[in-house]
């Protein structure tokens, strides 16, 4: 086992780690700001994928460009589901709201797989295939776009958290909700705006990862489970722990693929998580 | 005697549509194997399946409050232990399927160790974690086949009884119901007992529940093992009836553990037969569009699962007391329930 | 138990009654009066065949390459006279999505059998799925003919039903090492580590031990044993850093069309430049992949089990009119599949001499029966084999395979065995840098 392997294995588990970070801040903006767990995180993830697709099928628009637009889109679905959905069991009991995300998992996910066809499909420009060289390290272009995508997401949302009214405003929600009331905050606003954000996040994950995987309908089940784990990992409810967290996991997932067995490395990252929620749920960074 | 007599003719009459119940669905199960109808009788197979899952788990759930999305792995557990006794040893089903449950109990007591001190969603988050190990693992494990999973040996006719080998559903539906009546009985008597009144005060507030010395954990742990040994039973009734075991089938979180929790929802996790009338309700209803839509035009696969998403939106939405309770809000049904559910959570 | 408020028992025993009642009455009426009333024989207009192929999941390329050969088949059949033991009956095919997956494959075969009735089954390409549909074929005393699946053990299992036209992966790997070693013969010995990559269902499992075992006899080093998950993978790139590490100088790759494309573009994508990258059918010669693979997937050796290029005469005109009806050339699977109705076309011929369709269990019975007895010769089939005719486990011995090279025209051309050959191979693979390809 020499020291290559070991280096390379770190810079790819930074990179897909990315994408794991993305799809985990929103569901910890969305679990932090309404105390909801989404279990649909990844299947909005899987529409912007696929709005990636089918805009640069239909009408040739470049995925990186793609972004921006999944990114309303799936906005505007979330504000959607939110209000029509969500907002109506936010004081229900726990087991209703599980089932109740998980019935829009299953509506998205399979609404999907019956209208688009179950079918595999890449994305591929001009500059899919290209990648540069630092050393022994071949770095794809498109992963390396992804990584440096992601860092820009977070700095924007971190402008938008402390700097806005409305990130402010969220943040507010989500310490104190009663306080919040008492200061004005129209919280059900804040709500849409939590869930529109969580939701298009995660599709900006999802256009940017479809750059380099296959997509297919019903991928967001992986995802939304490594979310999981790195939103537990990083805190749930703060944003900057869970893509510290999205970046670790990739890590711990490449390095056991190379220390242990390829097919195991998604049973080290669940027994980590077990292990966590059992010792310390509030996560490596707190709240 | 005759007290005796009508001490039977009261418990006659309070189960009544149960009893009729029953034998209206072994008439129809006898007649669709007399009249080779294999696809109805696969329905009523399905739900009765899925009607003793929803039931264990519900013993789990709904009286002792722990929500479980991990089911699928006494239901794995089960399926394979049969599977393994059968394929490996020649061990007969009418056995393997009991030690499958009993296993399956085993494992229900290993995870509820660590398990039980989670509350809400942890709990949940935890069995969908552990039950993803469970399928990564047997995947990698080549006694029971890995990924390309275990087959079931085909054997003559002469044999079929004591491999439980046979053409059909029929068969197997027939077992499943009387399974699903012991399991029934049983039940009843749990939650009637000393156990099922605990269990709810343990459900509704454990705090208080340990300051009059009830211990919570002694008895969500006797929930556990009975819940996952009817579940294991399942998976090893579903082992004979398909004969084909892989990892990504048996320990699916959406086909078993959701679909498992779906009868409860729909049905009405608060009342005792909740999910019976759920599983007969959408099973039905998902069988029909996969094999009448889905079939037709595999460009829509995934149809069915969709259909069900519908439903359970509409049943948060509208009515998350399920079909049952419901009905008992109109006050269509008497309350029957021992004690009434909590408000909210 | 609930009981009903405001509703007397009396109603409640009645209306149950009733139900029985209705519920004895349908039954009395499918099960008596319904069988009588077709007393007489009739004449067979059409007969129907289950084919069950992976119409939709991951697989659903390669299962509508697939029914491509098989319509080709049957309309070629119906046009020239249909079966005319009958009269000029058609033949019908009924399909069955598996969904890529073996339970809904054996949920289909149970579906034909049982409810659409068919004659005989053929499917199912993934061997996973063919195992499970083989045994619901085994239970109902139904023909499973497989045209296109290579499991070996699928032979092995005892079944008595079961039928494989096409060669199984113990021959073909046989085959492979023989390739390997005459390529080292001819370019100086270059090839001595082997690493194997497959995905982990039942075909490329089966696969992968093969080779580990013939290859190593060989005196090979297997420097890497790697699987995958074919149906959920997205990335492979800690497999491929693995194959890289060990130095591997050949890669033997048994996957389906998606995890085919995700593979080569990760051996770009992290500059792996293996001597060569043989591949094991399946997904490689998926039209599908073919077209989306574009430059990267020049010089790439697969096994294969038919090619175009061997068409001559006759047969290229079939190539022609296929490729004018589908828009692509016959391949493997295509050509399997067509050639796995003819076969069970030439079966019911006889069949159909000695025992009327009507009488359906005897029907499929004589149909196993005509298989177990059938001699074709290379005249009536398209494969590049010495006909077909089946052991007493019911595999073709009659079968080989070929092993195909991509060149830089995107088409796939025979190298090996040289006697049919038609071009020679390029080795080792030019590396990415040197192929410049962007």
């Amino acid at each position: 086992m020499n020291i290559d392997i070991i280096i390379n294995a770190i810079i790819y588990g930074i990179l897909i780690g990315s994408v794991y970070s993305l799809v985990a801040i929103g569901l910890s903006l969305i679990w932090g700001v309404m105390d909801i767990v989404n279990f649909a995180q990844g299947d909005y993830m899987m529409l912007g994928a696929f709005i990636t697709y089918w805009l640069l099928v239909l009408l040739n628009i470049d995925p990186l460009v793609s972004i921006i637009i999944s990114f309303g889109i799936i906005f505007l679905l979330g504000v959607f589901t939110q209000r029509i959905i969500i907002n109506r069991i936010l004081d229900a009991p726990m087991f209703s709201q599980i089932i109740t995300t998980f019935s829009i998992l299953m509506i998205i996910r399979y609404g999907a797989e019956a209208g688009f066809g179950p079918f595999t499909r890449w994305v591929t420009t001009s500059y899919s295939g290209m990648n540069f060289s630092i050393g022994s390290v071949s770095l794809p272009l498109t992963q390396v776009i992804t990584f440096i995508i992601s860092i820009l997401i977070l700095i924007i949302l971190h402008v938008f958290l402390t700097r806005t009214y409305y990130g402010i405003a969220l943040r507010a929600v989500s310490q104190n909700r009663e306080g919040a009331i008492l200061i004005g905050i129209n919280v059900k606003r804040m709500y849409e705006l939590a869930f529109g954000i969580g939701v298009g996040i995660s599709a900006i994950g999802g256009s940017l990862i479809s750059t380099f995987i296959p997509i297919y309908p019903e991928m967001g089940g992986y995802y939304v489970l490594l979310a999981f784990i790195a939103v537990v990992l990083g805190g749930f409810g703060n944003v900057y722990g869970s893509y510290i967290s999205g970046i670790i996991l990739g890590i711990i997932q490449t390095l056991s693929a190379v220390f242990i067995l390829p097919t195991l490395k998604d049973v080290v990252a669940f027994i980590v998580f077990i292990i966590l929620i059992l010792i310390k749920p509030s996560g490596l960074f707190g709240r | 005697m005759n007290l005796f007599i009508e001490k039977i003719k009261n418990q006659v009459y309070k189960h009544l549509i149960l009893i009729l119940g029953t034998i209206l669905l072994f008439i129809i199960t006898i007649l669709s194997w007399y009249a080779d109808l294999p696809f109805l009788a696969n329905v009523i197979f399905l739900c009765i399946l899925y009607s003793i899952m929803g039931m264990a788990w519900n013993l789990l759930t709904g009286y002792g409050g722990q929500f479980s999305l991990g089911h699928s792995i006494f239901f794995g557990v089960g399926a394979y232990t049969t599977g393994v006794l059968l394929a490996r040893y020649g061990i007969t089903p009418w056995l393997g399927i009991f030690v499958g449950a009993f296993l399956a109990g085993l494992n229900g007591l290993a995870l509820g160790v660590p398990f039980f001190r989670l509350k809400s969603h942890w709990f949940t988050l935890a069995t969908i974690a552990a039950s993803t190990i469970y399928m990564l693992t047997f995947t990698v494990w080549d006694y029971v086949g890995g990924s390309v999973g275990l087959n079931l040996p085909i054997v003559p006719k002469e044999l079929a009884f004591y491999y439980m080998y046979y053409q059909g559903p029929y068969f197997y539906a027939l077992l499943a119901l009387v399974i699903l009546i012991i399991e029934i009985i049983i039940l009843n008597m749990i939650v009637k007992s000393k156990i099922g009144i605990y269990l709810t005060a343990i459900r509704d507030e454990e705090e208080a529940a340990k300051h009059i010395g009830i211990n919570p954990f002694k008895y969500k742990m006797i929930a556990m093992f009975i819940s996952a040994l009817f579940t294991g039973i399942s998976g090893g009734l579903y082992a004979v009836r398909f004969g084909i075991l892989e990892p990504f089938a048996v320990y699916d979180i959406i086909t078993v553990s959701v679909y498992i929790s779906i009868t409860g929802i729909l049905g009405g996790i608060y009342n005792f037969y909740g999910p019976i009338v759920g599983a007969f309700i959408f099973m039905p209803i998902t069988e029909y569009v996969r094999t009448n839509i889905v079939v037709r035009y595999p460009m829509y696969y995934g149809l069915h699962v969709m259909v069900v998403g519908i439903i359970l939106i509409f049943i948060s939405l509208v009515m998350p007391e399920g079909v049952l309770g419901w009905l008992e809000k109109k006050g269509i049904l008497r309350k029957e329930t021992i004690i009434a559910a909590p408000e909210g959570d | 138990m609930f009981s009903l408020k405001g509703v007397s028992r009396i109603v409640v025993i009645l209306t149950i009654v009733i139900l029985i009642i209705i519920a004895g009455t349908v039954a009395y009426y499918y099960t008596v009066i319904l069988p009588s009333s077709s007393t007489t024989t009739p004449t067979v207009t059409e007969l129907k065949i289950g084919v069950i192929l992976p119409l939709s999941g991951s697989l659903a390329e390669t299962g509508a390459d697939l029914k491509r050969g098989v319509d080709f088949a049957v309309s070629q059949i119906n046009n020239q006279g249909g079966i005319k033991s009958l009269g000029g009956a058609k033949l019908v095919v009924v399909y069955g999505d598996s969904a890529s997956k073996p339970e809904t494959g054996a949920a289909e075969a149970e579906r034909l059998i049982t409810e659409e009735k068919v004659v005989a089954l053929m499917g199912g390409y993934a061997s996973s799925i063919t195992d499970a549909i083989a045994r619901i074929a085994e239970k109902y005393n139904v023909v499973l003919l497989n045209p296109d699946s290579s499991l070996a053990d699928l032979t092995e299992r005892g079944y008595k039903w079961f039928f494989r036209t096409s060669p199984h992966d113990g021959m073909f790997v046989i085959q492979q090492v023989e390739f390997v070693n005459w390529l080292n013969n001819q370019y100086g010995g270059q090839i001595k580590n082997i690493g194997i990559i497959y995905e982990d269902t039942a075909f490329g499992t089966g696969t992968a031990q093969l080779w580990k075992k013939y290859f190593s006899e060989a005196g090979y080093n297997i420097v890497a044993y790697i699987s995958y998950h074919a149906a959920t993978v997205t990335s492979l790139t800690s497999e491929v850093q693995t194959l890289k590490g060990a130095n591997t100088d050949l890669v033997l790759i048994a996957a389906y069309t998606s995890d085919a494309i995700l593979f080569v573009k990760t051996c770009k994508d992290l500059d792996f430049n293996p001597k060569a990258i043989l591949a094991q059918d399946a997904g490689f010669i998926d039209p599908s992949y073919v077209k989306q693979i574009g430059s990267l997937g020049f010089y790439i050796f697969s096994r294969e089990v038919f090619n175009w290029d061997l068409l001559k005469g006759n047969l290229a005109k079939l190539n022609d009119e296929y490729k004018a009806k589908f828009g692509v050339d016959l391949d493997g699977n295509s050509a399997r599949d067509y050639t796995g109705v003819w076969t069970l076309y030439y079966a019911i011929e006889d069949a159909a001499k000695k025992v009327n369709p009507s009488d359906l269990t005897a029907f499929r019975s004589a149909l196993r029966d005509a298989l177990k007895s059938i001699n074709l010769t290379p005249s009536q089939i398209i494969m590049p084999w010495a006909g077909i005719k089946f052991d007493e486990k019911g595999q073709n011995t009659l079968a080989r395979g070929i092993i195909v090279q991509m060149m830089p025209d995107g088409k796939y051309y025979t190298v090996y065995p040289r006697d049919v050959a038609t071009k020679n191979v390029t080795f080792p693979m030019p590396t990415w840098k040197e192929r410049g390809a962007a």
